[in-house]
């Protein structure tokens, strides 16, 4: 758990921006809708503008605090940056936008070099494209990197997934998942998304008009009504093992007969929807695939529930309240997936 | 003779593009942190030579750079020479005239730098100058060598300013639209055929870097 500690107070025209924040979280969502003054708040975290009074502090690293004239240089303050348009540099190759971060980086506070953020996030592939031939969805990624390349105090991702497809949208979600169980990096979450808050972060602050209005965890906070409308398509890369399987997360997954003229990955979606989900391995069903995994977290929402599981891969499924519950599901739970073959969807 | 006249022209336009371009892109990186007030009068300040008739400007540049003007007597009192009726003063008067069509297009390349790309690259542990000129130079580009390329070309062909300034000194100070005009002046038409040809020539190689610049970052910017 990371301490967030925040208070601003920055007067832009009309607008007035008075922010208390005061939260423990591995990544703190701040929420609101547009011209709520979030972007505003981190730009002032980030130092891109300047407060007129308060204080920001991060893991007790204060970066600013107007009674003591303290107001750390962007540069010093070392907070990772991401926001939802492009800021990858069109000069530079992915590889050099990378090291960008990395070569600026102190060399006795470097902690993780550009290789291993590459690995880290799986985009070996991408690293001798240009920039301009990157997907939306690739962008996110490789700004993910770059910032994380400089070993940054913390990260500012300032609606980084509104601009993406679907499929970009699940990926991305599980990179961001990733680096906080794996890199311990505190992260601070604007978006004006109730389900990418409830999907990544533990802890929310809600900014309407300048002021925050509510904050606490999110799963409390949101009352996420909506959510039995929330259908997640999870989307893989499979690579083919002959015409009748492919292979999903280390195991085989059956599907009917189909010609690929290409031995490279094919991808795949699943919709949460079309899961079934089991807590007992089932015998004499007609699926035939049948996914072992370990329930990771699972958001409930009148009468749905939705389930992220680790199958070797992240996986979403959705089922209802009661059958989660008669199932006594809780986190760390057995389970297996069960997917139809004719639902599968084939990507192209 | 005519060697002469090309080499001093190139000499001349290439300092008074030496003197521009540092300049340039000092109020070009810190355009958008002026006051909105004092951008106006900068504006019309940098603009001001192209709407003054150029031997204007060299007027007043012969007041300030004469022995007894403020600029001229504090030259001379710490370089020990007179400036009017150098070859220099003949670049500074071209730095003058051509300065407008310099600073504009790097302005210009500047203002559209993504401030959000430059905000990006603090946040990675670039200073304000790593971020100048390892981000903003190389996006800049284009606009400078289109602005390079217009101020060299204008120096080229300075007139007004640099006989105001400079005078017409054959081998010192007469550039190749000085000479033309010589040549005009004493009727030798052959030497006025040549002369206006390589003054053509320049021109054109010049318009033709410059448009060549212009489309190639018109296709870059297309396919970002």
């Amino acid at each position: 758990m990371h301490s967030f500690k925040i208070q601003v107070f920055k007067k832009t025209g009309n607008f007035l921006l008075d922010i208390f924040i005061q939260q423990q979280a591995d990544i703190l969502g701040l929420y609101g809708v547009s011209g709520s003054g979030k972007t505003t708040l981190l730009n002032c975290v980030a130092g891109f503008q300047q407060p007129d009074s308060g204080k920001i502090e991060i893991d007790n690293q204060v970066f600013f605090d107007a009674s003591k004239n303290t107001n750390m240089l962007i540069e010093k303050r070392r907070l990772g940056y991401v926001s939802q348009f492009s800021t990858l540099f069109p000069n530079l190759s992915v590889n050099k936008n990378i090291s960008f971060g990395f070569d600026h980086t102190p060399k006795n506070e470097r902690i993780y070099s550009p290789a291993d953020i590459i690995a880290f996030l799986g985009i070996g592939h991408l690293i001798d494209r240009h920039i301009n031939g990157l997907s939306g969805g690739e962008k996110q990624l490789v700004s993910l990197a770059r910032a994380i390349a400089s070993s940054p105090k913390g990260l500012l991702l300032d609606e980084p997934l509104s601009s993406l497809d679907s499929r970009s949208k699940i990926g991305l979600i599980q990179k961001i998942r990733l680096i906080k169980t794996e890199l311990n990096i505190p992260i601070l979450y604007v978006s004006h998304s109730p389900s990418e808050i409830m999907f990544l972060c533990d802890q929310v602050s809600v900014i309407s008009k300048g002021n925050i209005i509510n904050s606490g965890k999110s799963s409390i906070i949101f009352n996420y009504d909506d959510l039995n409308n929330i259908d997640i398509e999870n989307f893989f890369e499979c690579e083919v093992i002959d015409s009748s399987n492919l292979k999903l997360a280390h195991q085989k997954i059956f599907i009917s007969n189909k010609i690929f003229d290409t031995q490279n990955k094919i991808p795949i979606s699943l919709n949460s929807s079309d899961i079934i989900v089991s807590t007992n391995n089932p015998a004499g069903i007609s699926a035939q695939n049948v996914f072992y995994g370990k329930l990771i977290d699972y958001f409930v929402s009148g009468n749905s529930v939705l389930i992220l599981s680790d199958i070797g891969e992240e996986i979403w499924s959705k089922i209802t309240l009661d059958s989660f519950n008669r199932l006594k599901l809780s986190k760390g739970s057995d389970i297996y997936l069960i997917i139809k073959t004719s639902n599968i969807n084939f990507q192209n | 003779m005519l060697l002469n006249v090309i080499l001093l022209t190139v000499q001349v336009a290439v300092v008074a593009t030496a003197i521009n371009l540092p300049l340039s892109l000092i109020i070009a990186n810190y355009q958008d942190k002026l006051p909105v007030k004092f951008k106006f009068v900068l504006d019309v300040l940098i603009s001001l030579p192209l709407a003054l008739p150029p031997v204007v400007t060299g007027y007043f540049l012969l007041i300030l750079f004469s022995p007894n003007g403020f600029l001229g007597d504090m030259f001379y009192s710490v370089f020990g020479f007179d400036i009017v009726f150098t070859w220099f003063s003949a670049s500074i008067a071209s730095a003058l005239v051509s300065f407008p069509l310099i600073v504009r297009p790097i302005m210009l390349s500047f203002a559209n730098i993504d401030p959000n790309l430059v905000n990006s690259a603090r946040s990675l542990g670039a200073n304000k100058f790593q971020c100048f000129y390892k981000i903003k130079l190389n996006l800049a580009l284009p606009g400078i060598l289109a602005g390079i390329i217009l101020g060299f070309t204008r120096s080229l062909g300075e007139f007004g300013a640099t006989i105001m300034v400079a005078g017409n000194i054959p081998g010192k100070t007469q550039t190749l639209p000085l000479a033309i005009y010589t040549s005009v002046q004493v009727g030798d038409e052959s030497k006025i055929y040549v002369l206006v040809g390589l003054s053509i020539g320049l021109a054109l190689v010049s318009l033709s870097l410059y448009n060549l610049i212009l489309y190639r970052d018109k296709n870059s910017n297309k396919n970002r």
